[in-house]
């Protein structure tokens, strides 16, 4: 079967006047149509470098990259046809025209039968709950606004692959987690299809929310590959506890936080006999209660705070892991 | 898909533009060329010679512009990367968008050069119109290959407005437009038969006083046209190709 997305041993070096620098090396990954892929990777990790190639912008130095089965080198057009990349932020789109002649236009240049454009455009602007504003100039638009025609354009051709570069970048959370929600629908099939989404953003909770793959570009290699859910397990704990405690310094047991999934983190007293301490528990269950009570033999628990571990605590590891 | 891309890019141009974006080019400039040519000449000054003249000062002004400037914009938006990777490409929404804004502001400049002509008292006349509007034609299409051949330029450089102002003026001259070719020094006049627009004016004043036009000018205005052509088709294939390979181009 044709991957929708087939990234090969990929380079990308730009010459400048200190030397050569090589914003991608030997980039390796694919992703099926109906999947969503996070591409996560600190600044000038070579995100927008990579989404550059994919969507035929850049031509990469080294290896190959096949969407739908078509070199995006040799088939240039081809692959046009088949993505849509939608890049974050206001720009992109034509201010003094309403948002529908935008996506007219913009589905006009993706080769669209000129009898399906107003179907189609009426069809995808619905998608993005953009219909009451649909015949507004742009330039009356929210930015969240501008950011859901963004999608809508992109989903103007039905693209086998869609690019999502930072969609969410300087929304308010309720427009951020409007668009999540569209994105979701649409991975989930709301277009009549399910279309293979890479999304890269700044944003962890939109790659925690919506992908069921992560990939960690580092210095313009691929260093982790896996499911989301896969990511999440090898931080090592399921959760971080800050427990409040009236009464004595805790009991600090030796070689025992590995059998029993509960591991100190640190103490600090709070005044007034109190005492904030913070462990990582492998799994939180009643059972870890217990092992907490064990700990302060002479305290009382006054109160417990759980924060499940999420892919922002995972991501700062393994970035600071890689930096080290 | 170019036809439809060319025609959605027109009409995107003409419904996105202020709508002052004509008046410099489309209005003022001939309005004022016309005025200083009629009164410098007096009775001397032909009406529809001076009007073809200011005519085609007007066309060459908004191709320089229009094909530099719509770039500029494409890019000031941060369009260019929603166009470049889809499939109709870059070339045809700016010719299309060029050309839509070519076509609206030399639609002012007939209109505009027409209203003064008529004001003086010398209203224009022309002799063997269907020819004329023949001739009209290529020398709009001969314009817009040469649109084309400074498209790549653009492309390549950031400075697009300074050389859209370096160009007008030598085309002017070369191409007859402000004085006749024949008081130009021997090297500039040879310099001028490469220019598309000296042979256009010769063909459409020869069109406008009923004399029979020359072969030889259709043929020179037809070879310069043709020549524009090719290199603009190669010369964007190239830069496009550099702007992809070297990253050259700001797209995001």
């Amino acid at each position: 079967m044709v991957s929708a997305l087939e990234v090969r041993a990929v380079g990308r070096s730009f010459r400048t006047r200190s030397g050569t620098v090589e914003a991608l090396r030997e980039v390796t990954f694919s992703a099926e149509g109906g999947e969503v892929l996070g591409l996560l990777g600190l600044n000038g990790a070579g995100k927008t470098t990579l989404i550059k190639v994919i969507s035929t912008l850049l031509l990469p130095t080294s290896g190959s990259v096949r969407v739908d089965g078509v070199d995006v080198v040799t088939g240039t057009r081809q692959v046009r046809s088949r993505l849509s990349v939608v890049f974050g932020g206001e720009q992109g789109l034509y201010g003094r025209l309403s948002g529908r002649d935008n996506a007219r236009f913009f589905g006009t240049l993706s080769g669209l039968d000129h009898r399906l454009l107003d179907r189609r455009a009426a069809e995808v602007i619905a998608m993005v709950a953009l219909d009451k504003v649909a015949d507004r100039p742009v330039e009356t638009y929210s930015r969240g606004m501008k950011q859901r025609l963004h999608l809508a354009i992109g989903l103007m051709a039905a693209p086998k692959l869609l690019m999502l570069d930072e969609p969410s970048i300087g929304l308010d959370p309720i427009e951020a987690d409007r668009l999540r929600r569209v994105i979701g629908e649409l991975a989930a099939g709301s277009a009549g299809y399910r279309p293979c989404i890479l999304l890269t953003s700044h944003y962890l909770r939109d790659i925690e929310d919506l992908a069921d793959r992560v990939a960690i570009l580092q210095g313009g290699k691929i260093t982790h590959d896996l499911p989301l859910k896969e990511l999440l397990r090898r931080a090592g704990s399921a959760a971080v506890v800050t427990v409040s405690v009236r009464g004595d310094e805790p009991v600090r047991p030796d070689g025992d936080a590995e059998r029993s999934g509960v591991r100190l983190v640190d103490a600090q007293p709070a005044g007034a006999g109190m005492w904030t301490a913070r462990y990582e528990v492998a799994r939180w269950e009643p059972a870890t209660l217990t092992e907490l009570a064990r700990r302060w033999p002479h305290g009382e628990i006054a109160d417990v705070r759980v924060e499940p571990v999420g892919l922002e605590q995972v991501f700062r590891d393994l970035s600071e892991g890689a930096g080290r | 898909m170019i036809v439809r891309g060319l025609l959605a890019s027109a009409r995107v141009q003409l419904k996105g533009e202020s709508r002052m974006s004509g008046v410099t080019a489309g209005i003022v400039q001939p309005a004022v060329f016309m005025t200083v040519t009629m009164l410098a000449a007096g009775q001397a000054a032909a009406g529809a010679r001076t009007a073809i003249g200011c005519g085609l000062l007007g066309l060459w002004g908004a191709i320089v512009w229009k094909f530099g400037l719509v770039l500029l914009q494409e890019r000031q938006r941060g369009i260019l990367p929603g166009i470049v990777s889809r499939p109709t490409g870059l070339v045809v929404v700016l010719v299309g968008k060029s050309l839509g804004a070519v076509l609206r502001s030399t639609a002012l400049t007939v209109l505009t050069v027409g209203v003064v002509a008529a004001l003086a008292g010398r209203p224009v006349h022309i002799a063997e119109p269907v020819t004329f509007t023949i001739t009209a034609l290529a020398t709009l299409v001969s314009a817009v290959t040469l649109g084309l051949l400074l498209c790549s330029v653009f492309l390549l450089a950031r400075s697009a407005v300074r050389i859209a102002e370096a160009l007008t003026y030598p085309v002017f001259i070369l191409g007859g437009l402000l004085v006749p070719t024949t008081v130009l020094p021997d090297w500039a006049q040879r310099l001028s038969t490469l220019v598309s627009l000296r042979w256009a004016a010769e063909l459409l004043f020869d069109a406008a006083a009923g004399r029979g036009q020359q072969p030889g000018d259709w043929l020179l205005l037809l070879a310069t046209s043709a020549c524009y052509a090719v290199v603009a088709a190669v010369g964007l294939r190239v830069v496009l190709r550099r702007i992809r390979a070297e990253g050259t181009l700001e797209l995001v």
